[in-house]
């Protein structure tokens, strides 16, 4: 999943299915503040997923929502109040998103 | 691999209780192995390009340790021969981490441990780019009394002269 190189859907969704397995059964004995991290590195991972969309069809909001989790996820380690805070903020961006669709 | 040589050297010459040495170590270089390890490591963040798992011998600690060797010295043992790692790695110029999360069912399946051996640890390895920021650490004053719990250290060191 480190790598960048881009590789079929069906092997990135393997290995998104060995990511998210693994962390499920992390979370019953590791801290649970990790299985935060774990959910929002997943969340980032998912959204990669538009990488194999047409350039039509992909969601620019959602990937600014990957933008932003790249760039703060590791927050968790150096700044954990920081981190809190950027989940409040995606959780509010997202919600603002939310009330303009018709979802 | 001279590097790794010099490195497991420091994880051997390590501290054990009551000298068991019931560690056992394996060197990933080759990629897929390594990429397969990372799959199932949800700890294992980035792109390093080698990693050592550190494994305990289950038949060791259980056998010649008792209950101490089985629940504490077993895994005591292995934290201090990580530590020597980290430390031999920093000392060559090298980028280490430690790593816990990881599917342990994973690991024995995918490099074939026996039974009675068991991973531990992770420790990945690779030539940094940058210098990662450190995270937050306490005081001294914060984890460390004098003669008893709770009594300041900073208040009652001796004075010199």
């Amino acid at each position: 999943m480190g790598n960048t190189e881009k590789r079929s859907l069906s092997n990135y969704l393997f290995e998104l299915a060995t990511y998210m397995a693994s962390s499920a059964r992390g979370c019953l004995e590791e801290p649970q503040s990790y299985g935060t991290f774990r959910l929002i590195d997943a969340l980032g991972r998912v959204l990669k997923i538009q990488d194999y969309l047409p350039e039509a069809e992909k969601d620019r909001f959602l990937e600014k929502v990957r933008e932003d989790i790249e760039r703060n996820k590791f927050l968790k380690l150096t700044n954990p109040k920081a981190f809190e805070q950027f989940i409040d903020d995606l959780i509010l961006e997202l919600a603002k998103e939310a009330k303009k669709r018709s979802i | 691999m001279e590097e790794f040589r010099k490195i497991l050297d420091a994880a051997r010459l390590a501290p054990s209780g009551s000298n068991l040495q019931g560690w056992k170590f394996i060197v990933i270089t080759d990629q897929r192995i390594l990429n397969l390890v990372r799959l199932f490591s949800p700890g294992f963040l980035g792109n390093a390009p080698a990693a050592i798992v550190v494994c305990s011998d289950l038949d060791v600690y259980e056998k010649e340790g008792g209950e101490l060797g089985k629940n504490y010295i077993r895994i005591a043992d292995c934290a201090m021969a990580v530590e020597n790692m980290l430390l031999a790695a920093h000392a060559l110029g090298l980028g280490a981490c430690v790593i816990k999360s990881f599917s342990r069912i994973a690991l024995k399946e995918i490099l074939e441990l026996p039974e009675r051996i068991e991973p531990e640890f992770i420790v990945i390895l690779g030539h940094p780019k940058e210098q990662p920021k450190a995270p937050p650490k306490k005081r001294i004053e914060e984890i460390a009394y004098l003669n008893r719990y709770g009594v300041s250290w900073a208040s009652e060191v001796p004075r010199s002269g």
